[in-house]
């Protein structure tokens, strides 16, 4: 019963911080899983991507009522993603269980390194500007939404207080970033956006916005390409697995309010550290060493 | 299209998330035996809810969690056929094919397991 209620408390604080952070919460909760309750990879990998599904379907009911997300271009990049997860999820149920320790490792590294670097939303945002210098971008076209081709979009910015229109290109490039990210996202239990976020605003030009919705648009259907795989294979705890998405479900509710006030450059500082000794323990035990 | 979507997934996931905390409430009330905590394969789910087994709600809640983002893009290929987007309305098929390759393997392998 205890330890239920510390799984669905790491759940809340999973949630929480991920929310403030603006990060999924695969990253925090499958190393506190295998780290602190010794919940064997794949069973922690399993959770987490069930969860995924929970907190992204939360997040993307109120993106696409916005607008904000392209569900044209989420639907067509969601080809490429859900077969990269499908790759992925069998990856991972035939690997054993320290090499993906030792994979999620590294993984951890990459997340610290682009957090100090100013995340998503900065890799975003530098990918609009690159695009920018290039003359090549597709924002505020003259013609309005005739202009914005099959796959490109509108939505208001109220920070802007204009409509913001916008074409996409180099599509098969994006479905090839999305293969990746869906890879990934399969073989490791996370969203993914890390990768899909920088690939849409710098080849393909949508703005960071757009760009950041229309991938978590696409994590729930991508989650469940794996998920399917993972439950099938005997991966999925019901117990923890539920304590684990209704724990980040309600995190990430609550961390959606007061992630703004949060994400303060102490508080990445702190946690890149934070990710960087899970990596560190992750790895120690993938390599045999004892760990507590 | 967007409204549609909003709905099916607010739907989705708060149906799904109201049945996970009712087995999990079933779970603490019975605890089941450590070895029967596993998620059941899906052809054995009826069966296990005839027998008011908490895992098996808990079990139908993620699957109906699973199924949640599937609906959405039901949901998708149905609203683009009836706008007569006839390029999006084979993509949300080819979605909903990988997807549905997806779950035959995992009945596949649950119904060998099982």
């Amino acid at each position: 019963m205890l330890t239920d209620l510390l799984l669905l408390g790491t759940g809340v604080l999973a949630g929480l911080f991920g929310a403030a952070l603006g990060l999924g919460g695969g990253v925090i909760m499958i190393p506190v899983l295998t780290l602190v309750f010794h919940v064997p990879m794949h069973t922690a990998i399993a959770a987490s991507v069930v969860a995924v599904i929970a907190t992204s379907s939360a997040a993307a009911i109120h993106y696409v009522s916005d607008r904000l997300s392209n569900v044209r271009l989420g639907m067509t990049l969601e080809i490429a993603t859900t077969v990269g997860a499908i790759i992925g999820g069998l990856l991972a149920a035939h690997s054993p269980d320290r090499l993906l320790r030792l994979v999620f490792a590294v993984f951890l590294v990459y997340t610290a390194a682009t957090m100090l670097r100013g995340g998503e939303r900065k890799m975003g945002q530098r990918g609009e500007a690159a695009a920018t210098s290039e003359g090549l971008r597709s924002q505020e076209l003259a013609a309005g939404p005739a202009d914005m081709g099959e796959w490109g979009d509108h939505y208001h910015d109220p920070n802007l207080k204009k409509d913001v229109v916008y074409r996409v290109r180099n599509l098969p490039l994006g479905l090839g970033a999305s293969f990746i990210a869906g890879n990934f996202s399969g073989l490791l239990g996370i969203g993914g956006g890390l990768i899909k976020v920088p690939a849409m605003t710098l080849l393909m030009g949508v703005p960071f916005k757009a760009a950041a919705a229309t991938s978590n648009f696409m994590i729930g259907v991508t989650a469940v390409a794996s998920a399917f795989i993972y439950y099938g294979e005997g991966f999925v705890n019901p117990v923890i697995t539920a304590f684990v998405a209704l724990g980040v479900f309600v995190g990430a509710s609550l961390g959606a309010g007061w992630a703004p006030r949060m994400s303060s450059r102490l508080l990445v500082q702190v946690f890149s550290v934070v990710l960087v000794v899970e990596a560190l323990l992750m790895s120690a035990q993938a390599l045999g060493l004892p760990v507590r | 299209m967007n409204e549609v979507i909003s709905k099916v997934l607010k739907t989705g996931l708060y149906l799904s998330l109201a049945v996970t905390g009712l087995g999990l409430i079933l779970v603490a009330v019975r605890p089941p035996a450590p070895t029967d905590l596993r998620a059941l394969p899906i052809p054995e789910l009826a069966r296990g809810l005839a027998h008011g087994s908490g895992v098996a709600v808990l079990d139908l809640g993620l699957v109906l969690l699973m199924f949640t983002p599937v609906a959405r893009v039901v949901a998708a290929l149905v609203t683009f056929a009836m706008q007569g987007y006839r390029r999006f309305t084979w993509i949300s098929l080819g979605v909903l094919a990988v997807l549905t390759a997806s779950l035959l393997a995992a009945l596949f392998t649950g119904a060998t397991a099982g």
